[in-house]
Parts: structure tokens; sequence; C-alpha cells
């Protein structure tokens, strides 16, 4: 490369290229005019880079920052944490993040859809979104008196879902007690397991279920429910002397789940003839089958489910879910086995 | 201490303006010269030593990269032109061996050089006639750039050192020695038309008013009179070869 001499001074010439660029060079006696072929060019400061790496850092830094300050927030708000399926007949599933607040409501099955549709969720508290879709569920029909509302909540731990649980309990008797008269019932969704079932005729009993009512016992499930009764028939009549430990068996098969307090209790002293057990649970009071059941010494803690059984076997617990499931069982199951011991 | 800050805000100031840097250089000669002998290890000879030449770039250098982050100016100033002599030395190294034409000829106070002895075609007559007219042509180039209020340390400085923006440069260049009314009507005008070359030539008007002074240099090369310029300019103005 050619450059032409354009400039002298003391210090420094200014040279043309033959690309049409100006430089600065070292003034090696150069005259005016003059064609030289390797100058020494003035190199250009470096202080861009180092000022562009300082930019860079810092921008770097800020980012760093935003990101750690959005993951917290991220976390938080945007990521799902539980879910509440509420199933009317409409099933709709609302998405809580970990602040327990509504990001989404999606329709489960097609009257869901047909609910959500034109609904605008105007708030991100769960209570309030609830209730406004069991209004609306009213309002188009879906919900009359006498039918049920399903809330299976799927929490991550026990703890929030008991907090839900008993939120929306309390929240949404509250709002329905003056308009209709409905069964609210709460599950947790983990394993499909059903954590409580509080059917609640609340305008009767006037009373709004405390929290603790929802507090849930949690029961295995091992419901082996064609094997169960067998042991506890042939449990008696191998055990002939063993009466009394086999009478609190019966008496707890006959034991309605505390839900059931319709259908009361039998009093299940093996002594009392199968006509009076018939008759019980009309009658039925807890004190009766307590007064015959002194031996139990679990009995305090009132885990009377079938303690009979326990002396047998460890499956009595099993059974005990079981009749909760069917309360009819546990009458006809006494029947027999009065007629055993007859 | 004050002397040091006085030199400081001297060298703040020198670094915008080239003149102001030619004066502080001027006024720090002996430093840079002491500099230059301590490396070369012997005197250092005004008028026949690149090494001066090449230290005096040097502390220009040190004038325009300096920061008061950067310590002391006098001990960056001495790095730096330790350092830029460390390169020259070694690019001068491949020439071991070869004479140099400026080598000093005869008796030392006649002043001749082995080049003003030697006689070749190219080192004749013509090419003393040739540098002679492209000499001429600058010195009316620089008065008439002084016109427009431009100097050529203020066209260096002014110097596009991106190749794009240069590429952007030269196209306008190329368009406007087609255009003689353009020309006309900028050295009638004394303004750079840059709406109408950034409208024809598809060229950012930021990019052209950045540049203005850069570009006021070569339309005034693109008109009449500047023939060994343009000449030497032959590759940009036959097309863009280099592009």
């Amino acid at each position: 490369m050619k450059y032409i001499i354009m400039e002298c001074h003391a210090s420094y010439a200014v040279l043309l290229d033959e690309k049409g660029r100006f430089l600065k060079a070292a003034n090696r006696q150069y005259q005016i005019g003059q064609t030289v072929e390797d100058p020494v060019l003035m190199k250009e400061a470096g202080l861009g880079k180092r000022v562009k790496l300082r930019a860079v850092m810092g921008i770097a830094a800020a980012a760093a920052c935003f990101l750690l300050a959005f993951t917290g927030y991220y976390r938080d708000y945007m990521v799902r944490d539980a879910s509440i399926c509420l199933t009317i007949n409409p099933s709709v599933r609302l998405e809580l993040n970990r602040k327990g607040q509504v990001m989404r409501v999606s329709g489960v099955n097609e009257d869901g859809r047909k609910l959500l549709e034109g609904y605008r969720q105007g708030s991100r508290d769960r209570l309030t979104v609830t209730k406004e879709l069991i209004g609306r569920a009213m309002e188009m029909g879906y919900l009359s008196a006498g039918s049920r509302i399903v809330l299976d909540i799927d929490a991550p731990e026990e703890a929030v879902f008991q907090k839900y649980g008993v939120e929306l309990r309390t929240g949404l008797s509250e709002y329905l007690e003056d308009t209709l008269e409905v069964e609210i019932e709460i599950i947790r969704h983990e394993n499909g397991a059903e954590e409580t079932s509080e059917p609640l005729q609340k305008p009767e009993e006037g009373q709004t279920p405390s929290p603790v009512e929802i507090e849930i016992e949690r029961k295995e499930l091992q419901e082996l429910p064609p094997e169960e009764p067998d042991p506890a028939e042939t449990a008696p009549e191998t055990a002939e002397p063993k009466q009394e430990e086999t009478a609190p068996e019966t008496k707890s098969r006959c034991e309605q789940p505390r839900q059931d307090t319709t259908q009361g209790e039998t009093s299940g002293h093996k002594d009392i003839p199968a006509e009076e057990n018939a008759s019980a649970p009309e009658s039925g009071s807890d004190h009766d089958g307590d007064s015959g059941y002194e031996a139990g010494p679990d009995y305090e803690n009132g885990s009377n489910y079938g303690e009979g059984l326990d002396y047998e076997n460890g499956s009595n617990y099993g059974e005990g879910s079981d009749y909760d499931s069917g309360s009819h069982y546990g009458e006809d199951s006494n029947h027999d086995g009065d007629s055993d011991y007859e | 201490m004050n002397e040091e800050h006085v030199l400081v805000s001297q060298v703040y100031a020198a670094k915008e303006d080239m003149a102001a840097a030619d004066r502080l250089i001027s006024s720090y000669l002996p430093f840079i010269k002491s500099e230059t002998a301590k490396y070369l290890k012997r005197p250092v000879i005004e008028e026949n030593d690149d090494e001066l030449s090449i230290a005096m770039i040097a502390f220009h250098e040190a004038v325009r990269g300096y920061t008061k982050g950067r310590g002391a100016f006098l001990p960056f100033a001495s790095m730096l032109i330790r350092s830029r002599l460390t390169d020259h030395v070694r690019r001068e190294r491949r020439h071991r061996g070869h004479l140099s034409l400026d080598m000093p000829m005869g008796e030392e106070s006649s002043g001749d050089t082995l080049g003003m002895r030697l006689t070749t075609e190219e080192n004749g007559q013509e090419a003393y006639i040739s540098r002679d007219a492209t000499r001429a042509e600058i010195e009316e180039l620089a008065r008439q750039l002084e016109s427009f209020g431009v100097s050529f340390t203020d066209v260096a400085e002014n110097c596009p050192r991106q190749k794009r923006t240069l590429h952007a440069c030269q196209k306008v260049m190329e368009y406007a020695k087609g255009d003689s009314g353009l020309l006309e009507e900028f050295l009638r005008t004394k303004r750079l038309p840059a709406v109408r070359l950034s409208r024809e030539c598809h060229v950012e008007k930021k990019t052209l008013e950045r540049h203005r002074k850069y570009l006021v240099a070569l339309l005034l090369i693109c008109t009449n009179g500047y023939e060994m310029i343009r000449g030497h300019l032959k590759c940009v103005l036959k097309g863009g070869a280099d592009r």
C-alpha cells in the first residue's frame, strides 16, 4: 500500500492511502507530496475496549440481578402449585400459584366449559372465584337444592390442603347458607384418595362446621372388601370364650361412620338379642355401646372401629373404612353375627 | 504535585486538539529524546533518527489513551514509548543487512544521502517533477479546505474507521464524480448536499453528517485540478475494486 504525505507537523504527518483514508503517522522527515510505503501509523487509542467491557459487565450484572429477583417472583406467582377441581355437574379446575392466587380457570367437561363461557375472572382470590362460579352455576340452573358440590383439592402439602379446605368450607357454607341447601364435599386429590367426605345438612343443624370438623383422619387404603367379613365371622366361632372380644367387633360393625348421624349406632354388646340390635339403630346412643364394652383397652382413644378384631388380625382398620363407604353393610353383618351366636 | 495536575489538564486538552498535542510534544521533546536515548543506549540525532519520530507518535498515542485511572502521565508515556520502539525494532529486523537510501554519503556536513546519489528511472527527474506536481496539488487542496474551515488533521480525525462506513463514503465519492452539477453547487454554496447525496446513494443521512469533514475533502478531490491525487486513489474511483 502506498501513502501520499498530505501534511507535515513536528510530531506527526497526515497521509492519504489508496483507499481514500486519511491517517496519522510518525513524521520521519517526510515532505509534502512524497509517496511512502511503510509509515509508522498512529494506533487509535485502545480505550474503547476497556469501556466496552465495563459496560457489558454492568449490563450482565443488572441482568443477573433481574433474573434473581424474577426467579423468586416466578416461582411464587407464575408456577402452578395447587389446583382445585370444583365439580357440581359442570366441572371446573382452578389453578393456584404458591401464594394461593387463582392463575387460570378452565373447564374440565363440556358443562364446565359452558359455565365458563363469557366468565371474566375478576379477582385472584380463590374463595371469591369459587363463589362466583357457584353463583353462575345457580344462575344457569346447574345447582339446585340438595345437590352436591365436590371440591377436589390437589395440594402439595397436607397443611396447604387443610388451609384451603377449611377456608373454602367455611366460606362456601356462609355463602350458601340462606340461598340453597347443598352438600359440600372436600376431597384431597392425592392418589384419588378420599380424605374427607362430610355431607352437610347445614340449614337444619344451624351450625356451620368449625375447622376442627374438617380435620381429617387419614384412612389407609387397604380396602379388602371381599375378604374382610370372613375373618370377622370366623373369629367368634373359633374362639367361643372370647365373647367379650368379639362383641366389640360386632359393635364396631354396627357403628356407623361419624357423619352418618341419621343412622345412629347400634349397641355392640354380644348379649343383646338380635331384635334389640335391630331396633337399636333408631334409638341408638353411643353410651350403650360404651357400657357394654369395658374391656376394650383402646377405647378412650376413640379408635374403636373394629377393635375386637385387633386381637385376631390387623386388617380391622380396613374393615372400618369399609363401613364408612357402605352404611347398610354394617347392619346386615350385624344381624349375621347375632344369628351365629344364637 | 501541582505540576502533575497542570500536565494532566494539558493532556486532557490535547486529547481532542491535535495542535495542542503538537505544542505539548514540542515542550516535552527533551523528555521524549531522553526516553529514546535510554532505549537506544546512545545519543539521538534529531534529523536522522526514525526512532525519535516514532517516540513522538507514541507520545501522541499516550496523550490520546491516557486517563486518570492509569496513574501518572509521564511513566505511562514512557512505557508506551518504549513498547512502540520495541515494535519498531522488531519490524526493522527484516531489513538487517540492507543499506538505507537515507544513509549519509560522503562528508557528514554535505547532507547528501545514498538516495540522492542513486539514479534510477523512478528516482530520476520525472519522479521529482511528479512529486512537485503532487505537492502543488496538495497545497491547493489545503487552501481550498481552509475555505471550508477544515484542515488535513481534521480530515484525518474525521476519517471513518469502520469498513462499512468507508464504503459508504466511497460510494458518495463515486456518485459525486459523475455529477458535475452537484460539485459546482457544492463549491458555490460551500455546503455538503447531504440530503441529495443520501437520497441518490442510499446512504444514511446521519452517516454523511458524521463524516462531513472527510466527505468535504473527498468531494474537493473530485473537482477539477487534482489529477495526481485522483491517480493515487485510482482503485477507489475505478468503481470500488477493493470492495
